[in-house]
């Protein structure tokens, strides 16, 4: 039988969840701090808005529960689903107010879009956005890319009796060091490291380019962040093409495809065990993965006028296929380019790429290539079980950080996930195209959306169709909580809503 | 010597009938040369009209082929920068001419010392932006780069466009042999009003307060 959530339930999640909204606030004060730095006075006096907006809201909800309460797994269950959106309607607020947005809906969508780093964008006149709001911006892709409960829980908002429960209903099991908070610390740590050599390192070849040195240092910052959480928000509306630098590029290339690994992965090779990375399940997939699609996109784009050359094949066709294998979403073509020049196939290709998406465990949505693995796995042991005696007991295994015996669990799990996220691209593009949208690009789209891809084709534009941006929203939301925190969620909500049959009440 | 009556009449019969013919053809003919050397409306909405080279009269009247003459730079597309971000490939390697307000920064070119890239953003759809390759003697004239507080300089460009520029790894680009400015730019910074942080602060002292009652209500409840 479906529980229902209690009235306890509800105000330890309230409880919870405030504690969430207050720590938007501290998620604010970044860009009000760089518009102080900026004399962006009109933005400054918008952020210190929504720091007291969002801890007025926050404390408020935190009164639901004034005594000490661990959360069970139900109820963190629900926290983690609902801090998504909950956190994605209050960080919209100082976007709304920017003037940046035609409608309330549209700074919605780029809240969602930024938390679940999706990436795909329908701000408007992106070029003239203050440093503020895009500091903003690409924190929301920091918080939304390490996971709100891995950050809350690194910087010890929760404590440490409740972290274990909510760090595992954020679809995360690996554990790096034994204790979670610690492994919270460590991921962050990691991430620290990774965005300040690569910060420094793109500033240099911004200011090589021509940029002015403060320009040149935030850029820098705000690209390593987006490439490294699989992002995808550029500060420039022409994307990754605006820095016209094919070290940029190949540098954006090398943090997105870390960014897609592991972090379990990251921290066998921080030890030093780099073996473990070569020998990895993921790792092999992904080689295999990449140099399929790469193989392909090559021959489908070579009838095109766009990538027919060698150069600009290796130079734009490569990182728009690790831009979408990645989920990260950066662009070195335009959307016309996407639509016009673009082969079908090789259309179709990226949006393959998109849908398997990177590695479990990292900041990379879609499938992941550790299913993907694993169902090639399972698909090799049924054939084998099909070529063995009857007597014979058939055992494959695979490594994934240590060797493991392959087991139905796993499978079932991996099957389940995989089903989830082709019933909702196949939804997606049902709808899209219901809005009269050409086929291809609502196919194109709706991966992008739920696979937190973030390239798209011209139907995510400034003011679309509300119902459209809210199917969008919610494939955004689901695809980052891999649908079954989301369903768990979905479920309890429904059963709590609902009336008791009067049989059972008789009973 | 004289015609016969018969032979004579039927003569001057065919030389009517060729004048005839040939005013019909006439009339019929005027209409499309007229038609012809007007400007035209392509597809796209653009106006065609004759480039400088094809309104130039040859100097020397004896020499009727004109070696510059190529069909790329025959036109000029008066544009907009919100019609390149939807081109097809007919525009491909069409001389344009565009105007749109330069955001962002004057980025060195990797191929060419003395060229670099302006990003030139439309006035009219703001989300619409087209790459500039030029000279970086033509950016001189290029005073400010729109930003947050900025309006940059407007720009007018004349150049060729590529959908998927041969030199430029396939990037969509404008080649541009000519800028001219046509407004200049100017800086807004924002004015500091204190007012304006009023209610921030407000809300922050609510928040205090709040926060305040919670820890006396938990350590109460201890």
């Amino acid at each position: 039988m479906l529980q229902r959530f209690s009235l306890l339930d509800l105000r330890i999640i309230g409880h919870y969840l405030g504690t969430l909204i207050v720590f938007s606030a501290l998620l604010m004060a970044v860009p009000f701090v760089v518009a102080v730095i900026f004399q962006e006075w009109e933005p400054a006096s918008r952020y210190l808005c929504s720091i007291g907006i969002a801890l007025v809201i926050g404390m408020g909800l935190r009164f639901l529960r004034v005594g000490p309460a661990r959360l069970t797994r139900r109820q963190a269950f629900a926290v983690t689903g609902f801090a998504w959106i909950v956190l994605a309607f209050v960080c919209s607020v100082p976007l709304f107010f920017s003037g940046h947005y035609l409608n309330y809906m549209d700074a919605l969508f780029d809240g969602v879009s930024g938390l679940t780093t999706t990436g795909a964008s329908v701000i408007m006149d992106l070029n003239h956005l203050s440093y503020a709001d895009n500091t903003f911006r690409f924190m929301m892709h920091l918080l939304g890319g390490l996971g709100l409960i891995v950050v809350a829980l690194s910087i010890g908002i929760f404590g440490k009796r409740t972290g274990s429960t909510l760090y595992t209903s954020e679809g995360r099991s690996e554990h790096v060091v034994p204790n979670v908070v610690q492994t919270t610390q460590f991921i962050a740590r990691i991430t620290a490291v990774v965005i300040a050599i690569a910060t420094v390192l793109l500033a240099i070849l911004c200011l090589i380019a021509g940029m002015e040195p403060a320009r040149a240092l935030l850029q820098a910052f705000w690209l390593a962040v987006s490439s490294f959480v699989t992002g995808g928000f550029t500060p420039m509306s022409a994307s990754i093409s605006y820095y016209h630098s094919v070290f940029v590029e190949f540098l954006l290339m090398v943090l997105m495809i870390l960014g897609s690994v592991s972090f379990v992965i990251h921290a066998e090779v921080w030890k030093g065990r780099v073996g473990m990375f070569f020998r990895d399940l993921e790792t092999k997939t992904m080689v295999l993965w990449v140099a399929g699609l790469v193989a392909v996109f090559a021959a489908a784009s070579a009838g095109g006028a766009l990538f027919a050359d060698l150069p600009a094949l290796l130079r734009r066709g490569v990182f728009m296929v690790i831009s979408a294998f990645t989920t990260t979403g950066f662009q070195v073509v335009t959307t016309n380019q996407l639509t016009t020049v673009l082969t079908s196939g090789a259309f179709l290709t990226l949006a393959l790429a998109m849908a398997i998406g990177g590695g479990a465990g990292s900041t990379a949505g879609g499938i992941k290539l550790y299913r993907i693995g694993i169902i090639f796995k399972s698909v090799v042991q049924t054939v084998k079980e099909a070529l063995a005696p009857d007597s014979a007991r058939v055992v494959v295994d695979y490594n994934h950080v240590g060797r493991r015996i392959l087991t139905p669990e796993v499978v079932k799990s991996a099957m389940t996930v995989t089903l989830l996220y082709v019933a909702t691209y196949v939804v997606g593009v049902l709808v899209g195209i219901a809005h009269g949208y050409d086929a291809n690009a609502a196919i194109f789209e709706s991966v992008a959306m739920t696979s937190n891809g973030g390239i798209v084709t011209g139907l995510v534009t400034p003011g679309m169709s509300w119902s459209l941006e809210g199917f969008y929203i919610f494939q955004m939301w689901a695809g980052r909580l891999e649908f079954v925190a989301f369903l768990a969620l979905v479920v309890e909500v429904v059963a709590s809503v609902l009336p008791r049959r009067a049989g059972r009440r008789a009973r | 010597m004289r015609l016969p009556e018969g032979k004579r009449k039927a003569a001057l019969l065919a030389v009517t009938l060729a004048t005839a013919l040939l005013a019909v053809c006439v009339v019929a003919a005027v209409p499309q040369l007229a038609q012809r050397s007007a400007p035209q409306a392509d597809p796209a909405g653009t106006v065609k009209a004759g480039s400088s080279a094809a309104e130039a009269a040859p100097s020397d009247r004896d020499n009727l082929v004109n070696p510059q003459q190529t069909p790329d730079s025959s036109f000029l597309y008066d544009t907009s920068i919100a019609n390149l971000g939807t081109a097809d490939s007919y525009m491909d390697g069409q001389t344009v001419q565009v105007i749109g307000e330069v955001v962002g920064d004057r980025l060195r070119a990797e191929d060419d010392p003395d060229f670099c890239w302006l990003l030139l953003q439309s006035t009219q759809s703001p989300n619409d932006s087209v790459f500039v390759y030029l000279s970086r003697t033509l950016t001189q004239s290029v005073e400010v780069y729109g930003a947050y507080g900025k309006r940059g300089t407007m720009l007018q460009v004349r150049g060729v466009f590529n959908l998927a520029c041969p030199v430029h790894d396939g990037l969509t680009d404008l080649h541009a042999d000519h800028a001219a400015v046509v407004a200049k730019g100017s800086e807004e910074p924002d004015p500091f009003d204190p007012v304006d942080f009023v209610p921030g602060l407000a809300l922050m002292l609510v928040a205090a307060g709040l926060a305040f009652a919670f820890w006396r209500l938990r350590e109460s409840d201890r």
